[in-house]
């Protein structure tokens, strides 16, 4: 039974974008040459920022064509330093100028003392840290005038003192602020065998009526852990737990990420088209 | 607990390392995390071996980033010399800013400091065309001045006329001849030796979504600096030598999208630069 949305990201998730893939480079020639028939694009947001240049012009000739969204990297939003307001400011610029449909980013922190370590690096889920972050959400949502969407990371590491889950997290921190959740399917596989825990158990816990979109990735495994490399297809095991996402959720838009040994443009799409049957099983949100 | 964390993912060695390094030990002693009471304890990877996974990707992450816009450099110093050179670099520069293009901009001064460098002073040239390359993509997005723009200046104001330069102009000096260096890499041909000191001039920039890269003699490269400088037409064409073709330079400078705008000083303005 699909869980209803939540009024504040009724609005966002109502958006039913359908298929969708990270914008990526490699892809340019293909896109700005055929204009190929693809739901939507997700563009990585920081890519964009601070530039008047190609990638902006490129850009804007995308947005006329498809719907775009916004997914970042560098939001911090769970760092001890104080939230960049300047940064927040440029994000919604970013949003006007292209008319991205939502902003998301990760539910890490990515630097402290100033420093950008342009990684998504991991949080203790307890409650002191819960306050902080419902305070900060609470901050850059009030800046940015829109529930913010945040992502599960895929994390290597998990802190000793902890008083929830991460998805447990998840849904405190979504009852408290009202943001929205970008669920990376694969990440919940990755962490589940990283960290040892049962990732269907995490789905049915996952708060759905906050959830406005859905991520697929591919990763590599070594012999001690998962790493969350967007190489490569989707594996069997994170496509039985989008069948499951699906169901639980009633369907909801979803982004293919490819970031590194990137196909073509036809190969990418038709990875991304393996969860129209998933997405066709359900009543998918209109 | 974030200094801590951040300590041992930016250390240049390893997470065992860091951990055990007297700086971070001020953060987190190294008894607590071996205890388990930091990171959790996994059967399968030790703290520092979960923890290994990020000071690697730290790394191995900005390195690549850093290729894409030094790839010239990488391939004349080597790999493994240039992650070397990228450590370092990250050390002294950390990055403070989201656009990951922002994180080179110091390199080829950076470069040049490193006195256990070969070659240095060539190295830092290199960077420097490599950064004036990455600017001039990176540079805000303006029509170039239309042919027949010019025309309509009346010919007594001449030498009042001011230009406007594309944005994405740069124009650099450089003590040794980088440019036949870089097109060599270009062009995936072998790279010769360190070359001998010979000044070259270069304006590189953006035009029809390409860079380019155009060299310039020393009357060209004078009179360009001072147009981009915003000094008038006339007084910037009294910095060149007597003979320089300096009607041709403007047709290819024109031609090549150099310009955006002109202005005829205090007898009125043409049109403003038009943003794409």
């Amino acid at each position: 039974m699909a869980a209803p949305l939540s009024s504040l990201t009724a609005s966002l998730a109502g958006a039913g974008l359908g298929i969708g893939l990270g914008l990526r480079t490699t892809h340019y020639p293909e896109i700005l040459g055929e204009w190929p028939a693809i739901d939507f694009f997700e563009i990585l947001s920081e890519n964009f920022l601070h530039t008047g240049g190609r990638p902006v012009h490129i850009l804007d000739r995308i947005a006329e064509r498809y719907p775009i969204v916004m997914h970042g990297v560098s939001m911090n939003i769970g760092s001890t330093d104080a939230l960049d307001r300047d940064y927040l400011r440029e994000l919604k610029k970013l949003q006007q100028r292209c008319e991205a449909r939502w902003i998301s980013d990760h539910l890490c922190w990515t630097g402290v003392d100033g420093k950008n370590l342009h990684d998504l690096l991991p949080l203790p889920y307890t409650k002191a840290a819960l306050r902080h972050l419902v305070e900060r959400v609470r901050m850059a949502q009030d800046l940015l005038e829109q529930p913010l969407v945040l992502e599960n990371p895929s994390t290597y590491v998990e802190f000793a003192r902890r008083d929830f889950s991460e998805v447990e997290f998840l849904g405190e921190l979504t009852a408290q602020t009202g943001c929205g959740l970008l669920i990376d399917v694969n990440n919940v596989f990755v962490c589940a065998d990283n960290h040892g825990f049962d990732a269907e158990a995490y789905l049915r816990a996952v708060p759905w009526q906050h959830v406005v979109y859905f991520h697929l990735a591919g990763h590599t495994v070594y012999e001690t852990h998962r790493l969350d490399t967007h190489d490569s297809p989707v594996c069997d095991e994170v496509w039985q737990l989008y069948r499951l996402a699906c169901e639980l959720s009633g369907g909801r838009s979803t982004v293919l990420e490819w970031d590194a040994n990137i196909p073509d443009l036809t190969t990418t799409h038709a990875e991304a088209q393996k969860a129209a049957p998933f997405l066709r099983a359900v009543e998918v949100v209109s | 607990m974030q200094r801590w964390f951040a300590a041992v993912v930016e250390h240049p060695r390893t997470a065992d390392v860091a951990i055990a390094s007297r700086a971070v030990q001020q953060l987190i002693p190294r008894r607590e995390v071996l205890a388990g009471r930091v990171v959790r304890d996994n059967p399968r990877m030790s703290a520092a071996d979960m923890l290994q996974v990020y000071n690697g990707g730290y790394l191995a992450r900005l390195v690549e980033v850093m290729a894409s816009d030094y790839g010239a450099l990488q391939q004349t110093v080597g790999e493994g010399w240039f992650e070397q050179l990228v450590q370092r670099y990250l050390q002294r520069h950390p990055s403070r800013h989201p656009n990951l293009n922002r994180l080179g901009r110091q390199f080829p001064a950076f470069v040049r400091q490193q006195r256990w460098l070969a070659d240095r002073r060539f190295l830092g040239d290199l960077a420097e065309l490599e950064l004036a390359c990455a600017l001039a993509f990176d540079a805000d997005e303006f029509a170039p001045l239309p042919a027949d723009a010019l025309a309509n200046v009346p010919p007594d104001a001449w030498g009042d006329v001011r230009l406007t330069a594309n944005p994405s102009l740069q124009l650099r000096t450089f003590s040794f001849p980088v440019g036949a260096h870089y097109q060599a890499w270009k062009e995936g041909r072998e790279l010769a030796p360190t070359p001998a000191l010979a000044r070259s001039r270069m304006a590189v920039f953006r035009h029809d979504d390409r860079v380019w890269r155009q060299q310039l003699t020393a009357g060209g490269f004078r009179v360009l600096s001072a147009l981009v400088a915003g000094e008038p037409l006339g007084r910037a064409l009294e910095r060149a030598a007597a003979g320089d073709p300096v009607a041709r330079w403007f047709q290819d400078w024109a031609a090549s999208g150099l310009f955006c705008a002109v202005h005829f000083g205090s007898r009125g303005a043409g049109p403003e630069p038009r943003r794409l």
